[in-house]
């Protein structure tokens, strides 16, 4: 029965290496510049110091609403990838997978026009 | 736990989201007393089909809910920071341009 | 494989909506706005397809026929009749945005994609038996509302109007959907053909057996549903939302609201409500029930038409008058609805086809007159009926039809709701209903009066000669399908018959 858990032992495994391998590789191939910024507790851009009701531009959560959007559309995978494996037990697979390229288009679409109007840009 | 206890935090939900969005006069509560009500539908769905065993629909039902909870959120925040460029405020009453 | 392409092939007009949305907001994107009228011509040409698709539908579909597609899309001539005039008042909705001599010319590709993809989720809304997908129909038509009514980006009404209309609207659709779940949990599905009855062996239990053991909750169910249905077509007590959003919204998408979505949501709650109350099975077993929802109906038309007209006649806004005016009109459909019978329903949608001729008209014409003044005031309507005669004749047309006097076709709708409604009845309803025409025939004349009782002055070059032959054309159909309203008769006539309503009791409630 425990070897239903065999997945998730990979995944931990995968997480792990990736994070870690990701500091020793930046660590030994990475340029160092050291400054007081850098020594800071990472706070997503906001200064980690003073009041906490500080503006911040408009951008933080206009990217924050484009994120929940693309996230939550995600969640439709879910189901499908659940049901995709009987579907093509039952030899429609391939139509299945089709409906679900369609989905992922149209998601696309909405990607490309938030690129395109400068909904994913910084630097304005 | 029976079915009753998941109604009753359901329902209980649902009366707060309508008494936030009647007596609040920040739009921003009121997207959140919306939102209430929406997880007080989310919380029956899910409770239904747990103990009513009948197939998937309500469980689908709680996901698409989901997805218009947000989707609908985006909308609004939208409008409420246009509302707030034009008007310089986030209260329904304060944009009153439009009356007899 | 083979019979999913036949399923497919059935919900084609909705595939080629959502395709020529992307279609269109792409072309766009890489055109970067300047294409602005072949954006038009483009979604005119794809809608077009898109009525003949649903043509050759209702052609196809026998009478009663209904044939399903992957289980959630139910194709029927009652669905087709809606998409149909659902499409068609689009068309009209993109030539108001082309006329419109006023509109920004950015962002043009945004509006057609957002008026498509409402109609979209019309297109989903009208034609299922499943309460998900209409939530979500109803959804995506709302969503796409929301950001059209604040199209205007700089103006503060149209943002203020989007405010109102996402407030009135979050909360209504809220409340809809709690309504569902709870439908849900008492009858065990969420399809509507077989909620009413319940299923083979007693599961899904269905309402007829749940109503047996707890008529409350059901009741609570129920009207918290229509709730949802009432924001959606304007009906007392959700009307608020109405009069501003129409003002503050761009005209062509007062138009589209006020024409399409409305009929859209009386559509879906036509086949709710025959789905729960009157199909074979249902109706005898929960008829005193049906009928106290008949009854609830009743009341609320004659409120909502009352209300409507009274407050129409203080308006001085020209744009707020009309959606005083249909929130009254409202009123008269819901009297088809309260009928509670096959031969009220088609009166109903037979009102609703008329609404959409002089609705379209009447809008259209508010859309050239404020190209001409910059104003929606009826005051400064004084003397376009010297300065713009044909424009002003049509719209004459249009105030008669709203009216409801002969010969036009909002005359003959009011006529058959009128006679379903003594059948049945509901004469107080009746004589309220023909109290609220003459209450009506004052401000709709208040119109007319504007525009022709005034000094005589010159005339003066037509400069919307485009517009000026779309709304000469729609009055034209107001008159010409008033006078021979027998083939749109026998359309409405056919359409409710694919909801299965049982005509064996007719008892007056």
């Amino acid at each position: 029965m425990l070897t239903s858990y065999g997945p998730i032992l990979v995944l931990i495994a995968v997480v792990l290496a990736f994070a870690v391998g990701n500091i020793i590789i930046s660590e030994l191939f990475g340029k160092k510049t050291i400054s007081i910024a850098k020594g800071d507790p990472y706070e997503c851009g906001s200064r980690p110091v003073g009041g906490a009701r500080l503006r911040l531009s408009i951008h933080f959560y206009l990217v924050a609403v484009l994120f929940i959007l693309f996230d939550v559309e995600s969640l439709l995978l879910i189901p499908w990838a659940v049901a995709a494996r009987g579907f093509a037990g039952a030899g429609v697979g391939g139509v299945v997978f089709a409906e679900v390229l369609g989905f992922v288009a149209v998601l696309g679409v909405g990607l490309a026009y938030v690129w395109r109007k400068g909904g994913l840009r910084w630097d304005r | 736990m029976g079915l009753g206890a998941y109604i009753a935090v359901s329902a209980a939900l649902f009366a707060i989201g309508i008494v936030t969005i009647i007596t609040r006069r920040n739009v921003l509560y009121i997207l959140m007393g919306i939102e209430m009500i929406l997880n007080a539908a989310n919380i029956n769905f899910v409770a239904f089909n747990r103990f009513g065993d009948n197939g998937l629909d309500g469980r689908m039902f709680a996901i698409f809910t989901i997805i218009l909870a947000a989707a609908e959120a985006a909308v609004a925040l939208a409008v409420v920071l246009n509302v707030f460029y034009l008007f310089n405020s986030v209260k329904p009453g304060e944009a009153d341009l439009l009356r007899e | 494989m083979n019979d999913y392409l036949v399923q497919l092939g059935r919900i084609a007009p909705e595939a080629v909506l959502t395709v020529l949305a992307l279609v269109i907001l792409t072309w766009d994107l890489v055109t970067k706005g300047r294409d602005c009228r072949r954006l038009a011509y483009g979604t005119l040409a794809g809608l077009g397809l898109v009525v003949w698709l649903l043509c050759g539908q209702w052609a196809s579909l026998g009478e009663t026929g209904a044939v399903s597609a992957f289980g959630m899309v139910t194709v029927d001539r009652f669905g087709t009749f809606f998409k149909l005039f659902t499409a068609l008042a689009l068309m009209v909705v993109v030539l108001l945005v082309l006329f419109d001599r006023r509109e920004r010319k950015h962002g043009i590709g945004e509006y057609y994609f957002l008026l498509i993809g409402a109609a979209i989720g019309i297109f989903f809304m009208v034609s299922t038996n499943n309460l998900l997908l209409l939530m979500l129909g109803l959804e995506l038509l709302s969503l796409a509302s929301y950001s059209l009514a604040g199209f205007h980006k700089g103006s503060q009404r149209s943002a203020e109007a989007s405010l109102k209309y996402i407030v009135f609207g979050g909360l209504s659709a809220g409340i809809m959907l709690y309504g569902i779940s709870l439908l849900y949990g008492l009858t065990g599905t969420i399809d509507l053909s077989v909620m009413g009855r319940g299923g083979e062996g007693g599961y899904p239990v269905g309402l007829v057996a749940q109503f047996a053991v707890s008529p409350i909750p059901v009741a609570v169910a129920v009207v918290l549903v229509l709730a949802g249905f009432a924001y959606k077509a304007s009906i007392v007590p959700f009307h608020f939302w109405t009069p501003d959003v129409y003002e503050g919204a761009p005209t062509p998408v007062t138009t589209f609201l006020a024409v399409a979505s409305k009929a859209a949501g009386f559509a879906a709650l036509l086949r709710f409500v025959g789905a729960l109350f009157l199909v074979d099975g249902v109706q005898e077993a929960v008829h005193a029930y049906g009928a106290r929802i008949g009854l609830l109906l009743a009341i609320l038309s004659a409120v909502t038409m009352t209300l409507g007209n009274l407050s129409a006649m203080r308006q001085r806004s020209l744009k707020r008058l009309l959606a005083y005016s249909s929130i009254a009109h409202a009123g008269y459909v819901l009297m088809g609805l309260a009928v509670m019978t096959e031969a009220g329903f088609s009166a109903s949608v037979f009102y609703l086809a008329a609404y959409y001729f002089m609705n379209l008209g009447a809008f259209a014409f508010l859309l050239y007159f404020e190209g001409e003044t910059n104003s929606d005031e009826i005051d400064s309507l004084k003397g376009m009926g010297w300065r713009h005669p044909v424009v002003a004749w049509a719209m004459v047309a249009f105030l008669v039809s709203l009216a409801g006097l002969p010969p036009t076709v909002g005359f003959y709708g009011k006529l058959l709701l009128f006679y379903e409604g003594v059948d049945a009845g509901l004469g107080w309803l009746v004589f309220i209903a023909a109290l609220n025409s003459v209450i009506s025939l004052f401000y709709y004349f208040r119109v007319a009066k504007a525009l022709f009782l005034t000094e005589p002055v010159e005339r003066v070059p037509n400069r919307q000669p485009a517009l000026t032959g779309l709304i000469v054309g729609l009055s034209v159909l107001t008159v010409v399908t008033g006078i021979f309203n027998s083939a749109l008769q026998r359309w409405s006539g056919e359409a409710p018959r694919a909801l299965g309503i049982s005509d064996q009791l007719e008892e007056p409630h």
